[in-house]
């Protein structure tokens, strides 16, 4: 299946005097593992430096389509959709608040493993900033719950035997209380 | 994108959490305790993202000297909430001490001064040993030692350079009697500071002024190490590793100025010049770090009755949020 999703409406022809101002910037186009073609506005596509780098350092035209297969399509939507904010933020000189709940929003219905996801595809594809975010999110996620769930979120495996684990633990029975293990 | 995060991105989820959390996740793996506990500059990156989010938390570092059961003088080192607001005076609940657990099992362990959440300490036995130790996340280094086997410890600073994500320690000792071939060459070298840089990870020299004779903690403010005298400040640059004097309130050693300290970005200084007299002190800020006219009287402290038990009491100023 292969279909193809524009991230604005600049693409459609309009009749008439503004037709003159339509905006002409250039696209690129990337392919994300399960198939599905994204077309980039150059300006948001350069804020993501595993792409920036492939096409502008290694000179490559922007005809070519960019394979992506470590990342899946509902994570480039993600991505697309974070960066274009930031790049409508940069210009605007008081956008804390708006930056703020904009955040607020867009990881409100992740869940955390898909967060998680979402981090690694951040890392994979270079964009600091959004990195950053996502690290600060899983954070807040994780920092009320126990040893079990973070080695489960992680895939961590628990190379302590018995007695060594309940020595570490000893050093501070604190901070093992008043947890919050709900389902995230 | 693949389940599994590599480590450098859980390291990065991991500084941005809290102490707690990070405590209790030295219990995931031998890994992740190795990163919380042992990685310096985990601990580095982690304290400046906390501070930066102003997610840290303020606890006052206790010691107490105890007597075992075998009549050996034991160090307890307990932490006391510095942010909860404090039990009414009508209730029962006592103040909560969180014991402390500390690396140094011998005695006695001395706790110079500290710098971030960090704690510098030594112990004086037939060497002189110093420490950095972080009681929240128990990392703990030994400093390499000093050359030329120092003695008695005299002044000391401990301070942390932003620009080159440094820390350094400051010290100067007493060389014992019988060291030296001649009074001259005793002098001259009893003016060495000796500065540590964690980032070097050695120890080097610097002259100090022959008037520089102090014999306890320097001030930090600005990343400058400071010492009043009657006359002006000895101030030492850390970034800079040298010695430059700064003006006090008073010129012509009218006040008596036994103390400086910090609070938040600036230098206050206590006169104790009216203490026999007018049984107050004043205290003195600098508004302005460096500039001489800046230096301003904020109030004058009137104190008991009862002024000669003033002139061994130390101010203690707190971080400001």
């Amino acid at each position: 299946m292969s279909t193809s999703t524009d991230n604005n409406a600049s693409i459609t022809q309009e009749s008439g005097p503004s037709a003159a101002v339509q905006d002409i910037q250039k696209k690129i186009v990337v392919r994300t593992a399960d198939g599905e073609v994204f077309n980039l506005k150059e300006e948001v596509a350069m804020e993501i430096d595993i792409i920036k780098t492939f096409f502008q350092e290694d000179s490559i035209s922007y005809e070519t389509v960019m394979p992506l297969p470590n990342v899946e399509g509902w994570e480039m939507v993600k991505v697309i959709e974070y960066c274009t904010k930031h790049v409508e933020l940069k210009h605007k000189v008081d956008g804390y608040k708006e930056r703020k709940a904009f955040q607020a929003l867009f990881v409100q219905n992740l869940s955390t493993k898909s967060l998680l996801a979402l981090t690694n595809t951040a890392n994979y594809l270079e964009v600091k900033y959004l990195l950053d975010f996502l690290c600060q999110a899983v954070s807040e996620q994780i920092k009320n719950k126990d040893v079990d769930y973070v080695r489960e979120l992680f895939g961590v495996e628990n190379d302590f035997n018995d007695e060594e684990y309940e020595q570490v633990k000893a050093e501070a029975p604190w901070a093992h209380e008043n947890l919050n293990n709900d389902l995230h | 994108m693949a389940d599994y995060l590599p480590e450098d991105v859980i390291v990065r989820i991991m500084q941005r959490l809290p102490i707690k959390s990070l405590i209790r996740f030295t219990c995931v793996s031998k890994r992740w305790r190795f990163i919380i506990l042992s990685d310096p500059e985990f601990a580095m990156s982690q304290f400046q993202i906390a501070s930066h989010h102003q997610t840290l938390c303020h606890r006052l570092l206790i010691c107490t000297v105890s007597i075992s059961e075998s009549f050996n003088s034991v160090d307890e080192f307990n932490s006391l909430d510095l942010d909860t607001p404090p039990p009414s005076p009508l209730g029962e609940t006592s103040l909560v001490l969180r014991k402390v657990r500390c690396p140094l099992t011998q005695h006695p362990v001395t706790i110079l001064c500290s710098c971030n959440g960090l704690i510098l300490a030594a112990l004086y036995d037939q060497e002189n040993k110093m420490f950095i130790w972080n009681p929240s996340t128990q990392f703990f280094k030994k400093l390499p030692d000093p050359a030329d086997l120092p003695s008695e410890l005299l002044c000391f600073g401990f301070g942390y350079l932003l620009a080159t994500d440094d820390y350094k320690v400051i010290a100067n000792f007493k060389v014992s009697d019988d060291y030296y071939v001649d009074e001259v060459e005793e002098e001259k070298k009893g003016k060495e500071m000796h500065i540590f840089s964690s980032k070097a990870n050695t120890w080097k020299r610097t002259e100090a002024p022959l008037d520089f004779d102090f014999d306890f903690e320097g001030t930090l403010s600005n990343e400058v190490l400071h010492w009043p005298d009657n006359f002006g400040i000895f101030a030492f640059d850390l970034a800079r590793e040298e010695f430059r004097r700064m003006p006090l309130p008073i010129p012509g050693g009218e006040g008596e100025f036994r103390y400086v300290r910090a609070f938040g970005d600036c230098l206050c200084a206590f006169d104790f010049a009216n203490l026999d007299t007018a049984s107050s002190i004043d205290l003195w800020v600098m508004k302005k770090y460096g500039v001489a006219d800046s230096w301003t009287k904020l109030f004058n402290l009137k104190v008991s009755d009862q002024p000669e038990k003033i002139p061994y009491c130390l101010p203690v100023s707190l971080p400001l949020k």
